[in-house]
């Protein structure tokens, strides 16, 4: 039996230095956790309710379980987390009186959701009758699990396992899962908001439905096409076969991906180069800008003020942050 | 957006809060881990 009472879980929030717009075509990424966090901490009730109380957004849910759940809203996260253990077999014989708060800033692509869902998921895992610590990689597995697919949301696994893990780490999810913590030691980063409003679901349609269009043209005439592995110099073969949109938005995508590759080696060298990734992070940025469109005039203002200020190189972050 | 900022981070944010007020000085940092202390009990 669990005699664990009170606890207290916190998770960063992140943002993806290289490879934005590439976790979900299954190419690689590198990200970075943040001094940004959020807290759950609470403790177990005599009864199986669960009350949630989110001072930060003024919100209160309640969770009266008793075998599996069903979803109440979209991105019901708390009910999706809580079915992903049960569904594994854990087991929680107490419900809980749980605060949640913390200073990630939302929809500024820093996956405050995911973080929060890292945190409820460990939060239950350690108050469940199993009482157990998992390893942070099996906890980002389980938190993909309850925001992407429990919910048929498009979106990759950088935002659980950089959370989850934390500090800087490379990631590959084709053709299965593989992370490398790095151990390079970055300086301080400013992290701001445009407070612009922004249409993930239309980024994503344009881009990431765009690329896996092409990706499917392109093998009806070669089947050994493969983002992965193709060379920027061999995408040319390819141009009559694309629109001059989609044309660009391949090659945006191969050089991103290579921008990725040769920041990965850039980490690997002792003392690190911060001009060379500040370098690289400029050039992953002006894809991002003119070739996906994902940027606006505001952010692009901010990125030059930072520059001009000193900054080593500046992005957007997310879809739009 | 962020910007790397390693050399005096706080030019860095001044200049880029007279664009957006939003703006933070942020670290590496580590994954989810229990906190010892208690706050809100």
């Amino acid at each position: 039996m669990n005699q664990k009472k009170y606890l207290r879980i916190s998770t960063p929030g992140r943002i993806c230095l290289f490879g934005e717009h590439q976790d979900y075509l299954g190419l690689p990424i590198i990200a970075s956790a943040i001094s940004k966090r959020i807290f759950i901490e609470g403790t177990k009730r005599n009864d199986r309710e669960i009350r949630i109380d989110l001072p930060d957004i003024k919100d209160a849910e309640t969770i009266a379980f008793n075998g599996l759940l069903s979803y109440k809203k979209e991105r019901d996260y708390f009910r999706s987390a809580l079915s992903v253990l049960l569904k594994e077999g854990y087991t929680f014989p107490n419900g809980f009186d749980c605060v949640v708060h913390g200073d990630i800033p939302i929809n500024s692509g820093t996956s405050s959701s995911s973080a929060l869902i890292v945190t409820w998921i460990n939060f239950l895992l350690r108050m469940s009758d199993q009482s157990l610590i998992l390893t942070s990689e099996k906890i980002a597995e389980y938190a993909h699990r309850a925001e992407v697919l429990e919910f048929s949301e498009p979106g990759g696994m950088m935002d659980h396992y950089s959370t989850s893990v934390g500090n800087i780490i490379w990631l590959e999810s084709v053709p299965k899962i593989k992370l490398e913590k790095i151990n390079s030691r970055l300086g301080a980063f400013v992290l701001a908001d445009s407070r612009e409003p922004k249409d993930t679901k239309a980024i994503l349609a344009r881009v990431k439905q765009g690329v896996l269009n092409i990706v499917n043209e392109l093998r009806k005439i070669n089947s050994e096409f493969s983002l992965y592995s193709i060379r920027l110099d061999e995408i040319e073969e390819y141009k009559k076969y694309l629109s001059n949109e989609q044309y660009e938005l391949l090659g945006g995508t191969v050089k991103n991906r290579d921008i990725t590759t040769a920041a990965k080696k850039i980490f690997a060298t002792n003392p690190l180069d911060d001009k060379k990734i500040g370098d690289l992070l400029n050039d992953h940025y002006k894809i991002l800008r003119d070739i996906l469109r994902i940027s606006t005039s505001k952010i692009d203002k901010m990125i030059d003020a930072a520059l001009n200020a000193g900054a080593y190189g500046a992005k957007i972050n997310g879809s739009g942050g | 957006m962020f910007a790397y900022s390693p050399e005096e981070p706080e030019i860095v944010l001044d200049a880029v809060k007279k664009i957006s007020n939003d703006a933070y000085i942020v670290y590496s940092d580590e994954g989810t881990r229990e906190e010892k202390s208690e706050v809100l009990k």
